[in-house]
């Protein structure tokens, strides 16, 4: 599948600063989330996708092309940025309409898709006519979403878009996208909490200091972290002598005693080689096992973990 | 990275409008979002106080027929300090204003090359700039018929279009300023003492580099202009010529800076 995006050793500083650190990925057609806490990079790479900003060095392409001062990728990119800033004098539909005719509508397809826009990211009908200075959050959210749809973009860039919703807002907001999802766009939305991103998106970009920590579906982010992230519980009759032999025997990162309830929680170093060990070494360890559990982490624990 | 969704069709890329933006429709959409944003009460009430105030002053400073005060109120204060002002502070936010109020991306994401969005927010805050001058000339005008001054109605269509030139070339130059510099004001007003009022006094032909000399050429067309104030009408075609390369030098070097410059938030660029 030819992907949306393709980044090859992307560089961005500020200064001295570095916003993202020599990134590569690609992502597939779909809906796709861009994860990681503040400061992790989001808001710059989305910005490099958008055209907004140009990277320091290597290259960022979208459909195949740079997005920077490229009015034909941009025709096919709609992007919905964070800060809930709009033209607070103006009313919705004066500036959606105006924006439509910057991107080449008739004034009479302006009209019109304004009207369906507005009606698709369901802002009530008696505020279209109000002007911006009155909406709250989650409706200059809705109007900051129609603004980014008006040119029925292939790509629909959203930069943290549940911020400020109500729980009834943000089930809307999911709505809309799966349905826009549905109807062929594909999506690329960012947030600092994987939870909202979990239920919606197929697809995971988890970036953390400008670099990517992981990308892929939700079972390939798993896969892809599993030799630091497994991490068993074992109970048995002598925790700190099985503690002891595994971290001897060089299998263990880490590990946690809980002498009290015979409780021994173990960070293991290579899943792969360890479990290929692992009932040997339990023979030659001589302890009495009396239960083992997986600690198999959530895609959200993994990001906690990994962002903090 | 991952296989594309299971449960949703892959994007279809050849599905969006193809818009090619032409010149017109951009220009009537910012022209729309300039002038909606011009005209609420708090910002019309400031432009309503600030086009009487002057021709208020004029009129009460100036006696009947005394065309020596009134054109000093017209040309030396009006023309040649408060509308190159007016145009630095216009034409000076023209992007600053979008950056400050972080509604740049809104426009740069739109499918329009970043040098068109530059030169067509230019023309529609230089429409507006016109009119709003356009409205303080007739006020003017109007005190001059009540003060019964001599010789208006001739000078009347060649301030008109000596205001009209002059919007243009200090706008372009003003628009330049805006995306050289935060402090857009400080730098017009260093500009403005140093090459406006200093290089404009120097008797050789370098104070053709001023834009108040080449005005001052045009407006000595007046027969009144040229008594009151001595100054020569030769060298009009140069003047009106100089006037025209300076606003395309100006633009194209603003739109050349737009297109390769990153324009971001003091906090944006801390992300």
């Amino acid at each position: 599948m030819t992907p949306i995006i393709d980044a090859r050793e992307l560089n961005r500083w500020y200064g001295i600063v570095m916003g993202l650190n020599n990134v590569s990925f690609t992502i597939p057609p779909g809906l796709t989330g861009l994860v990681g806490p503040n400061g992790a990079g989001k808001s710059t790479l989305l910005q490099i996708v958008t055209g907004q900003m140009q990277p320091s060095s290597g290259t960022l392409t979208v459909f195949g092309e740079r997005p920077w001062n490229n009015p034909k990728v941009l025709r096919r990119i709609g992007f919905c940025p964070e800060k809930e800033a709009v033209h607070q004098e103006l009313r919705p539909t004066t500036w959606l309409h105006s924006l439509a005719l910057v991107s080449g509508m008739t004034p009479q397809q302006a009209s019109q898709r304004v009207e369906q826009i507005l009606e698709k990211v369901k802002l009530a009908r008696p505020a279209w006519k109000e002007p911006m200075a009155q909406f709250s959050k989650g409706m200059r959210q809705r109007v900051k979403l129609a603004q980014a749809l008006m040119h029925d973009p292939d790509l629909l860039v959203l930069d943290e878009p549940m911020n400020g919703l109500d729980p009834i807002g943000r089930q809307e907001m999911v709505q809309i996208l799966r349905d826009l999802a549905a109807h062929g766009a594909s999506i690329l939305i960012s947030s600092h909490i994987l939870a909202e991103l979990e239920p919606i998106c197929q697809g995971f970009l988890i970036l953390n200091w400008g670099r990517v920590l992981a990308s892929g579906s939700q079972q390939e982010i798993r896969t892809d972290m599993r030799d630091w992230s497994e991490e068993l519980a074992v109970k048995c009759d002598d925790p700190e002598k099985l503690a002891g032999f595994l971290f001897r025997a060089g299998v263990l990162s880490g590990f946690d005693l809980d002498l009290a309830e015979g409780g021994l929680y173990l960070r293991i170093k290579h899943p792969a080689s360890f479990y290929e060990q692992w009932a040997r070494l339990l023979l030659e360890s001589q302890v009495v096992i009396h239960e083992i559990r997986s600690q198999s982490l959530s895609l959200k624990q993994i990001f906690e973990k990994v962002t903090t | 990275m991952s296989t594309p969704p299971s449960d949703l069709p892959p994007a279809n890329f050849g599905k969006a409008v193809i818009l090619e933006p032409d010149w017109l429709s951009s220009f009537q959409g910012l022209w729309a979002m300039t002038w909606r944003r011009k005209l609420t009460v708090h910002s019309l009430l400031g432009l309503v106080i600030g086009m009487l105030a002057l021709p208020t002053l004029a009129y009460f400073s100036t006696e009947a027929g005394d065309e020596k005060v009134f054109y000093y109120w017209l040309i030396n204060f009006y023309l040649q300090v408060v509308a190159p002002l007016y145009c630095l502070a216009a034409f000076g936010d023209l992007i600053r204003d979008e950056v400050q109020s972080d509604t740049l991306s809104f426009l740069v994401t739109r499918p329009v090359s970043r040098s068109k969005l530059f030169l067509l927010k230019f023309f529609a805050q230089m429409l507006f700039v016109q009119i709003v001058l356009f409205l303080a000339m007739l006020l003017f005008n109007f005190v001059g018929i009540l003060r019964e001054i001599p010789g208006l109605g001739k000078l009347m269509p060649i301030f008109l279009g000596v205001q009209i030139l002059s919007v243009l070339v200090y706008g372009a130059l003003s628009s330049l300023f805006g995306l050289l510099a935060r402090k857009y004001l400080v730098l017009g007003i260093v500009y403005g003492f140093v090459v406006e009022l200093g290089i404009a006094l120097i008797p050789t032909n370098i104070n053709n580099l001023a834009m108040s000399r080449n005005l001052r050429t045009l407006l000595a067309n007046d027969e009144t202009v040229k008594r009151l104030y001595s100054w020569s009408a030769g060298g009009t075609p140069l003047a009106i010529a100089i006037l025209f390369f300076a606003t395309v030098l100006f633009l194209s070097l603003g739109a050349l800076l737009f297109t390769y410059r990153e324009y971001h938030s003091a906090e944006e660029a801390q992300k």
